[in-house]
Order: C-alpha cells, then structure tokens, then sequence
C-alpha cells in the first residue's frame, strides 16, 4: 500500500477532539456543513438547498438537498469505540414532503403525522420530538478521525428497507364506517431507506471532499443480512430475518488510513459482512462508483483558484427583469432584496431608468446603482444596458443583478435583449409586481399593463392588506385570466421573501400553497409548485430535444440540466425560463450527471417527463 | 407475505382527517413502537442553568459600528480577491498592504512595512499602509465599551472589539474618551468578538494606550492573528477561550461559539449579562451564528434573572445559511417570541431590518446618526443604551 498524504484539518476546523472527542466531532459536522454554504455556486452544485441548525440537548441540523421535496435531520447519538479512532455517530431522518409519493411508503402514523397542520413546525425543531426520530429515521451516518487528525472517514449505515408487517391488517374508521388499510399480512411500513440516505450521503461526501481538497482514498460497500418486523394485533413485535432486506454500509476514507479499523461488524451476534466493494487508491476507481460526487467535488485548490467549471457551476450571475407599473412597489421590493443578499454576504447590482421616479434611498441600503437615463430601456437601450452590465461585473462581481425597467416599459420587447446578453448574465426571471389597490383602473387604461402581466414569470401582488378579501379574489381572478401559470405570491409593502423570487429551483415545491388565502379561493393554484428530474441515459438527438422543447407547455416554467447531443462530445448546459432556452457549453466538466430537471405550476408534470424521456429513444 | 392490496393513498387519507384518526383506533389495532432501527436514544433535553451571578446594571457605549463606508467597495474587494473562503490576510487590505494589490497579500508581508511603528506610531503606519493597501478609506471598525455595575456598586469597563482603521479609531476612542481610560488602566481587559478586519485589525490603537491590558480571544485564531497580537506591541496577558460559557466578573461571561465564518475565520465570542430584576443581556460583535442560535444558547447554558430575555446590543446578524422554509425564514418573526424589552442594534443587522423591528413594535432604542452612522434606528456611534439604568 502507497502512503498518502495526510488530511488537512487545520485550515478549516481549529477544534480539539482528542480533549472531549463527542463535542470535538459534533463541532467538525459543524464546521463541514457551515463551510460547505459559504460560496452559493460551490453550495448549489454541490446539491445544498437549506440549512438551519436546531439545538436541545445535542446539536442537530435539518437540511434540503438536491431532488428530494423533503427534509433530512441529522443529530448526534454518540461516540462509537473505535481503535485510534475518534468516532461519532449521528442519526439520519427523513421527512418526507406531505404531498410526496414515499409517504405513501412510512408507516401509517408516520403517514398520518406527515398530513398534521404542525408537522413542518415539528420538523424545524425536531429534537425535541423524539417520536418523530422513530416513524422517520432512516440510519446512522459516522464521522471519523484519527487520533492525529491525519485522516477522516464518513461512514453511513442503512436498511435497503424498513419493512413492518401486520399480520393482522388494520382497519380505521372513516365516514362511520371501517376501511382496511392494510391488508391482514401487508406492510404498514415499507420504507427504501438506503437509496434515500445514499442521496443525502453523496451531498454530505462531496462537501467533505470539496473541504479537503482532496477525493477519498479508500471506499468500502459492504452488506449484513437484515431483517422486518411482523407486529401483532396485541402490540408484540418481532424480528425476523428478511432475505430481500440487507443493511448497507458505506465508508470513504480520506488522507493516510489504515482506515481496516473502522471496518468492524455492525450486528450483534457475530454476522459477517459480504463485501461489496473494498477499493483503495491508486486502484481504478471501479466503474459502478465513477458517477458518485465525491470523486470530483475537490477540484478547488487553497480556497483561491476556485475553479468553477470543474463543478459544473455556471458563473454568471442571475439576471431579473423587474418590472410593474408606477407606484406597484417596485422599489419597496428591492429595499428587501437588497438587504436580504446583504445579510447573506452576497452583493446585489441594480439597473434602473426610471426616470423622475423616486429612487432607491442611498443611505439606506448597501449596493451598487447604475442608472441608464437615455430613455427607455425597452426601445433604445440595448447598447447601453450591455454597457451598464459590463461596467458592473468587471468592477464589482455582483451576485445578482436587477435590472428596474419604468413602469412604462413592456418587458416584452426586452427579451431579445436578454438573449444577447446570455454570456455576461443568466437570465433568470421577470418579476412583475402588481398593485392590488390600482390594477383595474391601469389595465382599463394602459394596455401595457397586461403584457407586464402577460411577461411575468414571478408574480407579486402587492399591497394585499389594502384591500378587501373578497376584491383581492376579483383582482387575482382578472390577473390569472392574464397569466395563468406564473407562480403569484401575496405582499404587504413589497415584502416578499427574496427567497421565493431568485433560483426556481430553490423555491420549495409547496411555496405556492402556503398562501392560505389563495389555496382557498383559486383553483388555479392548489396544484402548486412541482419538479420533476429526468436522468439522460444517452446523448440525445439535438433537432428532435429542441422540437419537444418548443412545445413544452406553458405550466412548465422552468427546466435546467446537463445534456450531451449526438452531434457533440461535449456536454452542455441546458436552461429554459417560461419559454425561452439556452444551450451552452460547459467547458472541461467532469460533471458526470446528465439530467434535465423540469419545474412547473399545475398541469400534468408527466406529459412533459415522458416527452423528453422518448427523445431519448429517438 | 402478501402485498398491501389495498388500494387506497395514505395521503389523501389523513389529509385534514381528525387527530383522532389514528389516536383512538388504531392504537388498539396493532401499531407498535417504531424505534426498532434505532439504535440510541438522546441524552435528556435539559437546560444547563449555569450561574454567573447578578449585576446591577449595564452600560454599552457605541464607539463605532461602522465598519466599513461603502459595501460595493468592500464586496467588490472581497470578490475580486477570490470570494468568501478566501483568507483575509491576502486581500491586500490595511494595514496589512504590501503594493502587489488586490488579492496578492499575505501577513508577514504586511506586517514588515509597519511592524517597527506599532504600536506607538500609528499616524505614520497608517500613512504607509495607505499607499500600499487597496480600498484604504474604506475602513472604519466596530468596538464598544461595556460598563458593568456590580451589586456593591462598583463599576467595572470592559472593550468589546478594537476595529479597523487606525485613524478611525483612533479618532473614535479620543471622541469617546477610551483614550484616557485605557491610559488610566481603567478599562480591565479587551474582548476580542472574532478575527475579523474590521474588529480586531484596529488592535495597535487599544495597545498604544494600554499594552498590557489583558486580551481574551476566542480559541481558534489563525497563526497571523495570534502573530498579529506581539506584532501590534501587546505585552500583557492573552486568554484563549474554550468553545462555551467563560464567566469573567458576577453577572457577565463571554460565550464563544466554535463555528467557520466566512474571509477564513474561525469562532466568535459574545458577552452574556444577568442584570438584577430584569433579565439576560446579550452583546454581539456580528452575531455570525445568528441571533436565534445566541438566544437559544442563552436559554439552554444559563440562568438568568426572571427567566427573561432582557436585551441585545450589536450587529444582528440572522443565520448565516439559506434555511430551507422561507415562510420562517424572517429574524422579525422569529425574534419576537423572545420578548426582548430594549434592542440596540447596529452594524451588520441591515437598516431595513431595524426599521422592521420599529414597524413590529419592538423596543428599539433609537440612536441619534452621528459620526458616519446612519439612520436613527441604529444605536450609532457615540450613542449609549443602558440596562438596569437609563443613560
């Protein structure tokens, strides 16, 4: 075995484990998770969708990954013996998405508390609720070092399922009667719990291998036989061995090893494991595994030559079309935009030629300004807003731009505009924000104020708390009969959590439902938010993807992946925002995922998976 | 083993279905404890209670919060030195500048064009390091001076932060007169929050006027900074302190919290107070864990007077990460549960979200925009807030 080089701890985490190695190892999590959000592009590609701490007696974290609707929650359990190592284990939930398709795979009252108006409050501070733990935990994730901080292993352990028979059944009450549920020797439990821990692993091991700057060195896949449980109608349960059911472990091992140690047995009783995998460099890396993030994730050097491209991360900042009429709250919105990225360390650029109008208050806020006073944005000014936007990044490197158009301004005709500017800016919405008080009597007047409208992939009706609730449903009725399918966010003052505005994909699936006010009164909207991921097995034949995209329905909002085409032995970077696309290169990507992510409101998300997925076959 | 057959969603079944649903039938029905895959339990939830005793009162004088001037100048910098993981002493910034410009930095570099001058000489280091740093005028710094009265009435200064700029700060502590107390040792040690710039760089004007003055820091420093503290002419005591509670004097402790902040610093440190018949008093540098981490800290590691929240003064910074529900992701929702009765609040927090504050009625004590500071609804430089005592 070649000797390798030694992790280095130091530069990022400057805790002492060996003098009290359970809080030392909850604090190096810590110090992984939190420096992993740092940079948003490294954070996004990575796959981090949120992060929020959640304290009792032991620290935990609740977390949103890349393609699960749902949250993960991660809490420390304790140290585990290993020789020369200081292990700590930290238990691993899942909770699913209310709307979800797994739920239908927890147990009933894990099914049930899924449903319960509370359970998202509950899942924010979930270690406080310890029942939650049991109907959601999903196994075990490790964290390793050794006693000189030489070298670091992240383990997880999972059972391929979690399955609770009833040999009974189980019958409850609806509607005066009695409905079997489950059906005597059905499952009341039935959960794939490694596949859905696995995706959380990789997140966490890509974190780990970006920190380090450096790709595991040893990987091991191993599996001990498993088991279910059958449950009487008496409450007695028992375990018994399960042939389909197998507990997985895997573990990747970072800096010097010997990382053997670690590879003890996990059941009591002596049961041996069978090995999957057993790889240490400089060995190949065995094909089955290439795909897996971690591999790539390190291609950052010394935290300075960030190089982006190896993640796949698209540099340019996102771009939004801001738009309304005179007085709509155009600027209260971008007060809070504005500080909203300040907070969060992110800088925001502004373009505006609202001329006259009252501007942005300078000693207020912390951001950059340029206004372009030669007219109108949307008939002349192509030139100048290049120009305006070129000055902006060489100088200051924003990480957004919003370009205020006046509220006379048809956003329309602003869209060729944007297709030019697609390689200093990624073009990412236009929001339109709409006065609840006055839109009726400016439609009646400016029939601009439709295509505003009409332009908008994000809608914020303002000024809510100024109007009745019976005229608001009149006002979004008349809107909807306008646009039907943009995501329309209720606002008080501009107020709008910028959250919900920048990156679709970011945007919590359920986001739309959660305006109370509109789940009850517009039908267009109780479907919601959905996202759907489709994996591309092969290059695709570009005429015929384009074809399928150009008759994407108007529900599907947004679609974003990476592709290869036929034509092409490069990958590409594939962006479509309500309507328009984008295709271009991703140099030099090790990216190994082809996928083609696709987010829309309402309609059926299927029509268009299965569109896409025949191109496939083309 | 047959499949569930029964073909109804578990979704669409509990959907708005009464609690009772599965509370009074099932139970009975053959639903069991779910815990088999779990392996351990959790320590009990128990709050710790520690006691760091009582003081009467407790004074807070802003002496600066502004930082720095212009954002855009300062981000751009940051951006283009290489972004947020990037190690603060390479951005060429003062007083550390060595010529090479924007991102070429680096400490020992700096340090030897003025290191012969700290720190009693700090007009001619900062001229100097004005030619060679980038964006030198951007400087300011936070500091503040926390006076704490003990239950015998005896009153006792501590320096929370000694800024940025050398010239800023030095015209800063002349303003408030933190000159002659540091001269007259009546300050008795300087509390450093964090490594940053902008609250630790401007150490050398703390030690020009008292060398010795014992430095807490929180554990976790990098090699420049703790280089940094015998470059900048300091000949006194250094304590490193521990992630946790640090009881200094009854009625205040410091709290260091070990966690990754963005320019590669590590650990931040933030006063606790337990004034006499009101409450717990909270001050922070920048708050980099988030405000709600700070006072869930409070609630969970110490007893405090009434079991309330009394106050908070600094740079609220609200957490640091994108959380994962916007709909909660609001520090003006999320703060009023606590019931604070009197917030100061400055630097970091966002003048929006202060005005936030003031628009949700929360006690916010105004300040008066003096000195650079900008809006009233900041506790701005100069300006003073007092728990237990009016000022």
């Amino acid at each position: 075995m070649t000797t390798r080089a030694p992790v280095e701890l130091n530069e990022f985490f400057r805790g002492d484990i060996p003098s009290d190695p359970a809080f030392g190892l909850q604090e190096l999590l810590r110090a992984i998770l939190v420096r992993s959000q740092f940079n948003p592009g490294v954070r996004h590609a990575i796959g981090w969708r949120g992060l929020k701490q959640s304290c009792a007696g032991v620290e935990g974290w609740t977390v949103r990954i890349r393609d699960r609707a749902g949250v993960f929650g991660l809490h420390f359990e304790g140290l585990e013996k290993t020789p020369g190592w200081f292990t700590g284990s930290f238990g691993l939930c899942y909770f699913p998405d209310s709307d979800e398709e797994l739920v239908e795979r927890c147990s009933l009252q894990g099914a049930a508390c899924c449903q319960r108006p509370d359970y998202l409050a509950h899942v924010r501070n979930f270690l406080l609720h310890p029942e939650l733990m049991d109907l959601f935990g999903i196994g075990r994730l490790f964290l390793s070092v050794t006693t000189d901080q030489g070298s670091l292993r992240l383990g997880m352990e999972s059972f391929t399922t979690q399955r609770i028979i009833c040999p009974d059944g189980v019958r409850l009450e609806r509607d005066g009667g009695l409905v079997e549920i489950i059906a005597p020797g059905g499952r009341d439990r039935d959960f794939p719990a490694f596949e859905v821990a696995a995706g959380f692993f990789d997140v966490l091991a890509a974190s780990v291998s970006y920190i380090l700057g450096q790709p595991p060195g040893s990987l091991t896949e191993r599996r001990f036989p498993g088991w279910e449980i059958v449950s009487g109608q008496a409450g007695e349960s028992q375990r018994v061995p399960a042939g389909d059911i197998r507990c997985g472990h895997i573990d990747l091992g970072y800096g010097k090893g010997p990382f053997d140690p670690l590879c003890i047995p996990c059941a009591a009783g002596g049961q041996s494991a069978t090995f999957l995998m057993h790889w240490q460099a400089p060995q190949t890396v065995p094909p089955a595994y290439t795909g897996r993030p971690w591999w790539t994730a390190h291609l950052t050097q010394n935290y300075r030559t960030l190089d982006k491209n190896t993640l796949g991360i698209d540099d340019r900042p996102p771009l939004i079309l801001l738009t309304g009429f005179l007085g709509s709250g155009k600027t209260s919105f971008l007060q809070h935009f504005i500080e909203y990225q300040t907070q969060r360390s992110h800088f925001v650029a502004i373009i505006q030629n609202e001329i006259g109008a009252v501007g942005l208050d300078g000693k207020l806020l912390d951001y950059t300004v340029t206004e372009i006073d030669e007219g109108c944005v949307c008939c002349s000014l192509s030139g100048s807003l290049n120009r305006a936007i070129r000055g902006m990044l060489s100088q200051f490197h924003p990480d957004a731009l919003i370009v205020e158009t006046t509220g006379l301004a048809n956003p329309l005709n602003l869209l060729d505009d944007m297709s030019e500017l697609k390689d200093l800016v990624r073009f990412d919405s236009t929001l339109t924000v709409v006065d609840a008080v006055n839109i009726e009597q400016t439609l009646s007047e400016h029939p601009l104020a439709a295509d505003q409208i009409r332009a908008a992939d994000i809608l914020m009706l303002n000024k809510k708390d100024l109007v009745s609730p019976a005229r608001l449903d009149i006002v979004t009725d008349r809107i909807r009969r306008i646009n039907p399918h943009a995501p329309l966010f209720l606002a008080v003052k501009g107020d709008l959590n910028p959250a919900l505005v920048l990156e679709a994909d970011d945007r919590p699936p359920q986001a739309a439902s959660e305006q109370p006010h509109l789940t009850r009164h517009s039908s267009h909207l109780h479907a919601g938010l959905w996202s759907r991921s489709v994996q591309m097995l092969r290059p695709l034949d570009r005429e015929s993807f384009l074809r399928v995209v150009a008759q994407f329905p108007r529900t599907l909002f947004r679609a974003k992946g990476i592709l290869e085409f036929t034509d092409s032995l490069q990958p590409f970077l594939f962006q479509f925002v309500a309507g328009r696309h984008d295709i271009s290169v991703l140099p030099c990507t090790p990216h190994p995922d082809r996928f083609l992510t696709l987010i829309g409101t309402g309609g059926d998300p299927e029509q268009a998976v299965s569109a896409i997925r025949s191109t496939m076959y083309s | 083993m047959s499949e569930d057959k029964v073909n109804i969603s578990r979704r669409s079944f509990f959907k708005g279905a009464a609690m009772g649903v599965l509370g009074g039938t099932a139970l009975g029905m053959g639903l069991f404890s779910y815990s088999p895959w779990r392996k351990s339990y959790f320590p009990e939830v128990k709050r710790k209670m520690a006691d760091i005793g009582t003081c009467k009162s407790l004074k807070v004088t802003n002496i600066s919060e502004t930082s720095w001037f212009e954002n855009a100048v300062l981000m751009g910098d940051i951006k283009g030195a290489g972004g947020l993981l990037v190690n603060q002493y390479s951005y060429n910034w003062p007083p550390f500048g060595d010529g090479t410009g924007l991102g070429k930095g680096s400490y020992e570099n700096g340090i030897a064009k003025i290191k012969h001058l700290l720190p009693n000489n700090l007009e001619e280091a900062w001229a100097i390091t004005e030619k060679l740093s980038v964006s030198p005028q951007n400087a300011g710094g936070f500091a503040a001076l926390v006076e704490v009265e003990e239950m015998d009435g005896r009153k006792r200064k501590f320096l929370l932060d000694s800024g940025w700029s050398y010239k800023w700060m030095d015209e800063c502590f002349k303003r408030e007169g933190i000159d002659v107390m540091l001269k007259n040792r009546e300050i008795e040690a300087l509390i450093i929050s964090h490594e940053h710039f902008d609250h630790y760089w401007g150490v050398p004007v703390t030690y020009k006027y008292d060398p010795t003055i014992t430095t807490y820091i929180p554990e976790g420093f990098y090699p420049e900074g703790l280089q940094y503290l015998q470059d900048a002419g300091h000949k006194g005591k250094v304590v490193k302190v521990k992630p946790g509670l640090n009881p200094l004097i009854p009625g205040l402790a410091t709290f260091v919290f070990a966690v990754p902040i963005i320019c590669r610093v590590y650990g931040e440190q933030a006063f606790y107070a337990n004034v006499k018949d009101h409450g717990l008093v909270s001050i922070t540098g920048c708050c980099h864990f988030g405000i709600i981490q700070f006072a869930e800290t409070a609630f969970r590691e110490v007893k405090y007077e009434k079991d309330q929240l009394y106050g908070i003064y600094g740079g609220l910074h609200i957490s640091p990460f994108e959380d994962w529900d916007p709909k909660y992701d609001d520090l003006v929702l999320s703060l009023g549960k606590y019931g604070f009765q009197k917030i100061g609040c400055n630097h970091c927090t966002g003048l929006l979200c202060a005005k936030k504050f003031v628009e949700a009625g929360y006690p916010v004590i105004k300040g008066t925009a003096r000195h650079r500071t900008k809006e009233t609804n900041y506790l701005g430089n100069g300006d003073k807030i007092g728990y237990g005592i009016e000022v």
